[in-house]
């Protein structure tokens, strides 16, 4: 028997013939396919269903029981879609979700943190005028900041997720005992608070130097309140050398969050930490070297006249980036040899 | 009171058993689903002659399943498809591939294999 078009009223209770639910569904399931799938699945799935129908109604059964019994067996059309896309429904799987949230977790609290102490500062310069409208704005900072960040660090972890690449399953797979890294240094829990201590210090950095720049000065204090901030930092130029101060700080931040993350250093972890160690050291260097970001007005702006001062804040800002070459130097000196071990 | 709380209880573990071995059922079945369908595909076939086919050697297979499965598997290149015209209507038949035998030889010897083993297996504990 074959299924007709006609409109058998007494038993339609969905409404339309069993043609048309046919269609009904066979559209409801396309829906959720890319175009290109479309038409085939749409041809493929019309055909199929019917002849099922047909052979339910040759088997006894009417025509639209035939219809309910054969799109039961086929199920909610959303589903037999995502069967047809095969597709990961998920954002972020098994293998990265806990790193998710605790990058997530120390982002939040980093920022937390930093908008608290810019909150604090602002109090403690204009107290009177500012501690309700700043309050709410601390507050809807968090907030918002927050938001944006769980957002970015969402995105980033899906596109990990949607484009780790096969030779990185091959390598899980084809792993051996031969892989396991050859002179493996569990990470301390000293060391692990010392790299979060790092990474919400860049957060903090990278919020203070991008939103609250004017607030980074000597406080000059009259009678018990602060009169005003001298910036320690250039803002004119600020524009010339906070993007090279800003990409030296991401890397630190890096650095750091891929040193909580490592359960454990091999060679190649080591190498690559200290990779942006350098590299954000260099940077560091070379912005104060070239660009000297410091105000240079610093000592004028609060002793007019005082020549020791003037001279002290030159020599200050001349020594500082071979100062920070120098930590820096020691620093990885110090994490090469202890490394080797 | 006591009978009532048994019967609930009961009925409960009972709805639980019946949960885990659908599932595990389920599990068993989808692995060897494939090696049924290109075991079968060694002449064109349209899917609604395919479940017929299965279903009539004690294989039943959902249709919702089938479909999508097909495609997949014309999308690894193991199954090749055509449409032709039957009593008017275009059907879309499938058809074992080159690398579908291939891959179909080595699954069975596989499935033989691993039959074997498992029978053995469950031979011994049973003794």
């Amino acid at each position: 028997m074959v299924v007709t078009q006609s409109n058998d009223n007494a038993n339609n209770k969905p409404g339309g013939t069993v043609m048309e639910l046919i269609e009904r569904y066979v559209s409801e399931c396309i829906r959720h396919l890319p175009t290109k799938m479309r038409d085939d699945v749409h041809q493929e799935l019309t055909v199929e269903l019917t002849h099922l129908v047909e052979d339910e109604i040759n088997s006894g059964a009417s025509e639209h029981m035939a219809l309910g019994n054969v799109l039961k067996s086929m199920g909610n059309p959303r589903v037999l879609a995502d069967r047809y896309l095969d597709k990961k429904a998920y954002l972020i799987g098994p293998r990265y979700y806990y790193t998710y949230l605790m990058v997530v977790k120390i982002v939040l609290l980093a920022i937390t943190l930093g908008l608290s102490v810019a909150f604090g500062i602002r109090i403690l310069f204009d107290f009177e005028t500012l501690l309700l409208s700043s309050f709410f704005s601390y507050i809807s900072s968090i907030v918002m900041v927050g938001l944006q960040a769980v957002a970015w660090i969402t995105i980033i972890f899906t596109l990990i997720e949607r484009f780790e690449t096969t030779e990185i399953m091959d390598e899980i797979d084809d792993w051996s005992i031969n892989d396991l890294p050859k002179s493996k240094k569990t990470v301390t829990k000293h060391k692990k608070v010392e790299s979060l201590l790092g990474v919400a210090f860049s957060i903090l950095a990278l919020l203070l130097l991008n939103t609250q720049l004017d607030l980074l000065g000597v406080y000059i204090f009259a009678q018990g309140q602060i009169q005003s901030i001298v910036p320690i930092l250039n803002m004119e130029t600020a524009t010339d050398w906070l993007p090279w101060l800003n990409i030296s700080i991401l890397f630190i931040l890096i650095k750091n969050g891929l040193q909580v993350a490592s359960a454990y250093y091999d060679r190649q972890i080591q190498g690559i930490i200290l990779f942006f160690q350098f590299i954000s050291i260099a940077l560091f260097v070379l912005t104060f070297v070239l660009y000297q970001p410091f105000n240079p007005l610093l000592a004028s702006s609060i002793a007019l006249g005082n020549q020791e001062l003037a001279n002290l804040w030159n020599n200050v800002t001349q020594g500082f980036p071979w100062f920070i070459l120098l930590l820096g130097i020691l620093d990885m000196g110090g994490q090469l040899i202890s490394n080797n071990r | 009171v006591i009978y009532i709380i048994i019967v609930v209880i009961g009925g409960e573990i009972m709805d639980q058993t019946t949960l885990i071995l659908d599932g595990l059922i389920l599990e068993l079945r989808r692995g060897t689903l494939i090696l049924s369908i290109l075991s079968q595909l060694n002449h064109k076939e349209y899917p609604y002659s395919l479940i017929k086919k299965l279903s009539d050697q004690g294989l039943d297979i959902q249709a919702g399943t089938l479909y999508p499965l097909l495609r997949r598997l014309e999308e690894q290149g193991l199954l090749d498809s055509t449409w032709d015209l039957v009593e008017n209507r275009p059907r879309r038949y499938y058809q074992i591939s080159n690398q579908g035998s291939s891959v179909y030889q080595q699954l069975k010897k596989e499935w033989l294999s691993l039959n074997q083993t498992i029978t053995q297996i469950i031979n011994q504990e049973e003794r």
